[in-house]
């Protein structure tokens, strides 16, 4: 079975949105007005499930309990359910993801929506003061792989098994230098930056190329585009990258927009294997800070389609 | 062919962008053979600092260089010691441990250790087949080498299995352990206890092949710290009682606290159990480096022209590679030779010609003049008493000597020793002119101080870093291309010394601003630490009386700050050793009774072009604690303030350097 993105509805505020039918709500910790806006849905929803990943354990936790990532199945299984929708503007892609992978794996065929807000903006800090406060830096404390989508690289593994990366563009620089620092060319030969295009907003794709520049080199001309907000390009684009890809892996790093995180999570489950898996990702689980958006722009609700 | 840049040769700058057969291309430390790891009978840690070469030198030592295809006469001898290089996938290792394995956490970590070991041991099979080694017999013997099956349960095998195909059968068996690893409540594909397999396999091998029966092999892990503590606690149980034929080693960053718990109740002891090999202080040391950074680059220049011309005649004719020949280029005259030749391409500037330049520059001539006229112009004196042609570096500390207060620097005084050509200033050009020279350039953002350029300096702001000390040369050669589209023959090639200059303040800009935030999750907050220390430097450098020679070292009096009870202090300072931003030496050159501080650290002086401060170990900032945790954990109010009032108390200009992390409007965000 695979997954795709058979509607795209959209609509100009949260009032806007409803949903008549009985619903399973999947929503993570809201950190913004987006976040808070959408809560609404929990009490028209039959159920509600906080969920959240935890890297370091691999472990899943759902409405205070943890459990390891697997057993993410049996808890969706038990679902008594027709339709479920995934607020995925409070979640990271490690949840997007599971979810899909689990509801995908699912006999029964399932009605299935993601939600996204977009914010009305982001919040930029404008340093005036020529000296930064160590506290405003944004942490994150290093990269994991999310199960099942793991590949195993290391020295031993042969050359032409080694994987090349896709990085969705996001704002934060350091967070490729730092990937391609780590590695050292051990796991990845390749690398190709995707771009979202058209942006959110108008000149926004030129923050994401400015801030990334420096870490294209000679794989400049491999640069790609897909649109920010929209996961049906991001999974196409993908599946365009892999099959022209001379590497029989291929390992995403979704630093890029939520919609992107979506359609990385749809080719992901869709090009899974159960043996010798040859999609990965990795992830590095930002410390995201409280209102760092502001306001909140259009809605979107992708529809997604089991083929 | 007609594309190959000279600056390219040098643009491959790690280990993992090289192939593993590094046979001719590294270059082996003039007192290698001392620290050779294949000396050892038990466990040797290999530590040093980030671009130390950690990497490289691993691989010289294992099978894919020592049985290259380009190494001539391989011998039974060299069969003796195996090097087995292994960096393990640490990502996949995180999911390796109690929490998520509840059961067994243990064997599934052998087991991949262990398949991961026994593959490599079937490719050095290969490799030695393909190899010079001379005897046919063996590479048969080799080739139809079976293990039958039952001695290779342990993988599952149902029907013998040639040795040469093992790799296969093990990358099988570690890709199937990794799909068990999603759903791991079935049993394991695979389990077994990889020590007791891969030497029961050794021991086979050598019953069967007599040329191998006297191999040791010596496994090398690299990235040791990015193992999980209990995983470590494995590894160090096997070299606690490594010895031949199976020696596990470990390499890691220097300053990296290692776990020394094994998995009993012993612990693993240094000289006991394993000793420790610092690439940076004992293999380079402070003498063989600057050699040693000589071959690497003239050894690069040598391939540029050998690739365009397969005639040329070599500059170094030995195989830097080669333990026999190590003796021959200990030779005196050699060294003096390379050195000489690499002077010639990298050339630098005495302290007479950077005095000269200043003469030459009018803008830079000018602020001299102004410089002496701001003490002058309430005397009797004009700025050409001060000044004679035939002293310029004299005439240059002048500008700073009349800034002192001291009544021996007033005017007149001055004056009297300046035109007795009195000896004190042998004394003072030593201590005054290279911070005077670079206060001068310093008033000029568009002028980078030719003290930069040039090999000598190279070795010196590299600092046993040869990732630094080629990237230093890249830049040179990328500039100097865009000026000389054709490249001369060796015996005319020369980088003129502010093409050097210019591009070392590039790579200092590169390394600060860019590769800093990228080293660590802690990056940026190193990028902070180097902020803050650089521009107490630069103020220091910004004093017009140049009263103490340059600083870009401190300690912290009466306090061992190793031990900040101030966790994020403490992290910070381990951070910044970790990945070489400072460089802890213990202090003990001090004189100063009251001076008890125990470490000095020294700023990596590859930082020293952006902050335009001198990358010479002078003398050094001794801060209270209090102004230490202001640096390292203060606000921004606070370091403002300390700032200020080193300022203050220095009569010096606050020119803080506005950086890319200073001035940019950082964003915090993400996407989402």
């Amino acid at each position: 079975m695979s997954l795709t993105v058979n509607n795209i509805e959209n609509y100009n505020n949260m009032s806007e949105f409803c949903i008549k039918e009985k619903f399973v709500f999947f929503y993570g910790e809201s950190l913004d007005l987006r976040g808070k806006e959408t809560e609404k849905l929990i009490n028209e929803s039959s159920m509600s499930i906080l969920i959240k990943y935890i890297p370091e354990k691999g472990f899943i936790n759902i409405n205070s309990d943890e459990f390891p990532h697997y057993m993410l199945m049996n808890f969706i299984e038990k679902l008594d359910t027709d339709y479920i929708l995934i607020e995925s503007t409070t979640l990271s892609v490690a949840e997007i993801l599971l979810l899909l992978h689990y509801i995908n794996q699912l006999e029964n065929d399932i009605k299935l929506s993601i939600l996204y807000v977009e914010p009305e903006e982001y919040k930029l800090k404008d340093i005036k003061d020529n000296f930064q406060e160590f506290e405003l830096s944004n942490h994150f404390e290093g990269f994991y792989n999310i199960r099942p989508y793991n590949l195993l690289i290391d020295s031993t593994t042969n050359n032409k098994e080694k994987a090349e990366i896709v990085v969705l563009l996001g704002f934060e620089d350091n967070r490729i230098g730092y990937l391609l620092e780590m590695d050292e060319g051990q796991k990845y030969k390749s690398y190709v930056p995707l771009l979202g295009l058209p942006a959110f907003r108008t000149g926004w794709e030129n923050i994401a190329l400015s801030r990334n520049i420096r870490h294209f080199n000679s794989d400049f001309k491999k640069l790609e585009f897909a649109g920010a907000s929209n996961p049906y390009q991001v999974m196409n684009k993908l599946e365009e990258i892999k099959n022209k890809s001379d590497y029989e892996k291929i390992l995403i790093a979704a630093f890029g927009t939520k919609p992107s995180a979506i359609g990385t999570s749809l080719f992901l489950v869709n090009n899974f294997k159960n043996k010798n898996n040859k999609v990965g990702i990795i992830y590095d689980f930002p410390k995201k800070k409280e209102n760092r958006t502001m306001g909140t722009g259009k809605v979107y609700n992708y529809i997604i389609k089991k083929q | 062919m007609e594309d190959l840049k000279l600056s390219t040769i040098f643009s491959k700058k790690r280990a993992e962008a090289l192939p593993d057969d590094l046979w001719g291309k590294y270059v082996l430390p003039l007192n290698y053979a001392q620290y050779n790891l294949f000396n050892f009978g038990n466990s040797t840690h290999i530590i040093g600092g980030r671009g130390s070469g950690k990497t490289m030198f691993l691989k010289y030592h294992c099978f894919p260089t020592m049985l290259s295809v380009n190494r001539e006469n391989i011998n039974d001898i060299d069969l003796e010691k195996i090097g087995i290089y292994w960096k393990p996938d640490t990502d996949f290792l995180k999911f390796i441990n109690k929490d998520y394995l509840p059961i067994g956490w243990e064997g599934i970590f052998k087991t991949y250790v262990g398949l991961s070991l026994i593959s490599e041991l079937s490719k050095f099979v290969k490799t030695l087949i393909n190899s010079n080694h001379k005897s046919d017999k063996l590479k048969e013997l080799l080739k139809e080498l079976i293990i039958p099956k039952e001695k290779a349960v342990f993988l599952n095998a149902v029907e013998d299995i040639l040795l040469i195909n093992l790799d296969e059968k093990c990358e099988f068996l570690r890709s199937e352990l990794n799909d068990w690893l999603n759903y791991p409540l079935d049993k394991p594909p695979v389990v077994f206890a990889a020590k007791e397999k891969i030497l029961y396999l050794i021991e086979y091998i050598f019953q069967k092949v007599p040329a191998l029966e006297k191999s040791c092999f010596y496994v090398f892990i690299d990235e040791y710290e990015n193992l999980l503590p209990k995983q470590q606690e494995i590894i160090n149980s096997w070299m606690k009682h490594s010895s031949a034929p199976l020696i596990f080693s470990v390499a890691y960053k220097k300053h990296y606290q290692i776990n020394a718990n094994t998995t009993g109740p012993e612990k693993i002891t240094r000289i006991h159990d394993y000793h420790i090999i610092d690439l940076e202080e004992d293999v380079y040391g402070e003498k063989n480096y600057s050699i040693l950074a000589a071959e690497i680059i003239l050894s690069n220049i040598q391939n540029y022209y050998l690739q365009k011309n397969p005639s040329f005649e070599k500059i170094i004719e030995f195989n830097l590679s080669s333990v026999s020949e190590l003796k021959l280029r200990n030779n005196p005259l050699y060294k003096r030779k390379i050195l000489k030749q690499i002077r010639d391409i990298f050339p630098l500037y005495s302290t007479l010609e950077l005095a000269e330049e200043i003469f030459n520059d009018g803008a830079l001539y000018g602020k001299l003049k102004e410089l002496m006229n701001m003490r002058l112009k309430n005397t009797d004196f004009k700025v050409n008493d001060f000044i004679n042609k035939d002293y310029l570096r004299e005439s240059i500390i002048n500008a700073s000597l009349l800034h002192r207060k001291s009544k021996s620097f007033e005017a007149e005084n001055l004056k009297k020793l300046f035109d007795n050509n009195s000896i004190k200033y042998k004394e003072w050009v030593n201590s005054t002119f290279v911070s005077t020279l670079l206060y001068l350039y310093s008033t000029y953002t568009d002028k980078v101080c030719p003290y930069y350029g040039g090999f000598n300096r190279f070795v010196l702001m590299s600092k046993n870093n040869v990732r630094h000390l080629l990237e230093l040369c890249h830049k040179s050669l990328i500039h100097y291309e865009i000026e000389n589209s054709i490249i001369p023959e060796i015996d005319l090639l020369y980088v003129p010394v502010e093409i050097q200059a210019k591009s070392a303040r590039s790579v200092s800009r590169e390394e600060f601003e860019h590769k800093l935030p990228d080293i660590s999750s802690y990056g940026t907050k190193l990028q902070w630490l180097v902020e803050r220390l650089g521009n107490l430097y630069f103020l220091s450098q910004k004093r017009k009386s140049q009263s103490e020679p340059e600083k870009n070292h401190f300690v912290v009096l009466g306090n061992n700050i190793e031990k900040h009870e101030n966790k994020e202090i403490q992290k910070l300072l381990f951070e910044s050793k970790i990945w070489t931003v400072l460089i802890a030496k213990k202090n003990t050159k001090s004189k100063d009774v009251l001076d008890n501080a125990f470490y000095e650290y020294h700023l990596h002086p590859i930082f020293a072009p952006y902050f335009q401060i001198s990358p010479r170990q002078k003398r050094k900032f001794e801060f209270s604690i209090s102004e230490f945790e202001i640096i390292f954990n203060g606000d921004n109010l606070s370091y403002k303030e300390l700032y200020k009032e080193y300022a203050k108390k220095w009569e010096s200009e606050e020119t803080f350097i506005e950086t890319k992390v200073s001035s940019k409007n950082q964003s915090t965000m993400y996407f989402g």
